[in-house]
């Protein structure tokens, strides 16, 4: 079975760890991290992160 | 003509390249994962095919000999290998092809010999060596045909192409210096020691034009700034850049060129070498010291020249701020990743989360630079 990826959209490091660690618990390996510019950025950028996962699945988690 | 193809074997950090180039070509990766190293190719090249002091002999030797050459991670196959295909347009097939192989003689006088050199025009093979010739005298083989004009003359702009590549990457002390450090300038000056002599070389009518769209650009960047002007120092004749900054004292704000800032000076460098010439540009992070509202704007800059003038330039760079243009299209963009048998370049529109992610209006800063960081880059700040 090939392995499952997925894009990581996240506000900060601390962020980003926990995420790779709950998408680790669920076999899914992180390709690219993104973000780690806070929460306005991501909220700037979910129109086109929605385009994106249109075509590839990406994991967003913001406070 | 561009170089619309690059294929290396066992080039330093590279075991294998293999990548289509673009007009404009933007070169990222970590500290050390070889983004000078791919440079060197074409100054290698270069240096083989130029006129004074080139040559296979010398080209190596400057670089330590084919053992610092070779990449680490060649074992069972240790020679190294380049090719390049040169074309009008990216995309376009090949014009020209060119291809070297290199290995050390494993006794003797330890010379550097060639395995292979290989020319094509179009689709037709105009030169393989070795050739008979050089079966009888295996002398023959510690020369390129592209460094003796006796016997290039079918691909003559091959080797025009390659003497004429410019590296750039001005460090501003040397310049400032350059009388004080009173150093070798190094061949073909690649980091603006003797700047001035070039300037001072280029025709006056030339260099005037050119100073004066220099000019322009600088009274955007460096605030105050209201004049540049080439002069000579009346006492001994030395080339220097003057400006005229705007002060409540007229003459006040006169300063030469070893008071300007690094900023200034590497910004003078990177635009005359775009002005300079038609050949193919290697650019070295030309972020450094510049302003970030400057360096946003250098790759549309870079992408504007081109349009007047169809030149290539290659260039090498850790910034977010030049990265961020909308318009710079995925296959701009090598991507340099440091592996176990060597660094992999990539295309950065090959990998397909970072081909999503841009056609869904992300820019390359955004998306590719986060895949250069080091992954522990965090822990350097809790060092003690």
């Amino acid at each position: 079975m090939s392995e499952r990826r997925a894009i990581l959209a996240v506000e900060d490091k601390l962020s980003e760890a926990v995420s790779i660690k709950i998408l680790e618990d669920l076999g899914i390996g992180v390709s690219q991290s993104l973000g780690l510019r806070g929460k306005g950025y991501l909220q700037k950028k979910a129109q086109s992160l929605n385009q994106t996962a249109k075509g590839f699945p990406v994991f967003m988690l913001t406070d | 003509m561009i170089v619309s193809h690059l294929s290396v074997k066992n080039w330093r950090n590279f075991q294998r390249v293999d990548v289509d180039l673009r007009e404009r070509q933007f070169i990222v990766g970590a500290n050390a994962s070889g983004k000078s190293n791919l440079l060197d190719v074409f100054r290698f090249l270069r240096d083989i095919a130029k006129t004074e002091g080139g040559g296979l002999q010398k080209a190596v030797k400057d670089r330590g000999g084919v053992s610092k050459i070779r990449s680490l991670a060649a074992r069972r196959d240790p020679g190294i290998a380049i090719e390049i295909h040169l074309a009008n347009v990216s995309g376009e097939p090949p014009i020209w092809r060119y291809a070297l192989g290199l290995r050390q003689e494993t006794r003797g006088y330890r010379q550097t010999h060639l395995t292979h050199e290989r020319v094509w025009k179009g689709s037709q093979q105009i030169l393989d060596r070795p050739d008979e010739e050089d079966k009888k005298d295996r002398d023959r083989l510690t020369q390129t045909f592209l460094e003796q004009i006796n016997v290039n003359v079918d691909f003559r702009d091959v080797v025009r192409f390659f003497q004429a590549i410019t590296y750039l990457h001005l460090i501003p002390q040397l310049l400032r210096f350059a009388d004080s450090i009173q150093g070798r300038v190094l061949e073909d000056d690649p980091f603006g020691q003797g700047f001035l002599e070039r300037l001072a070389k280029a025709n006056e009518k030339t260099r005037r034009s050119r100073l004066s769209k220099i000019e322009k650009a600088l009274k955007i960047a460096v605030p105050q700034l209201e004049q540049l002007e080439f002069t000579r120092d009346p006492a001994t004749g030395r080339p220097h850049l003057q400006a005229l900054y705007s002060h409540w004292r007229p003459n006040a704000g006169l300063q030469r060129e070893d008071q300007f800032s690094d900023g200034t000076l590497r910004l003078l460098g990177l635009l005359w070498s775009l002005f300079e010439s038609d050949s193919l540009l290697l650019l070295e992070e030309p972020e450094l010291s510049l302003n970030v509202g400057i360096v946003s704007q250098l790759a549309p800059f870079i992408s504007r020249m081109q349009r007047n003038r169809r030149r290539q330039i290659l260039v090498s760079t850790h910034s977010d701020a030049l990265l961020t243009e909308q318009g710079i299209d995925g296959r701009e963009v090598l991507l340099l990743t440091p592996a176990r048998e060597g660094t992999e370049v990539k295309v950065a529109a090959d990998i397909d989360e970072v081909r999503v992610l841009l056609e869904s209006g992300l820019t390359v800063g955004e998306v590719v630079l986060p895949r250069t960081k080091p992954s522990g880059a965090e822990q350097l700040s809790l060092l003690e």
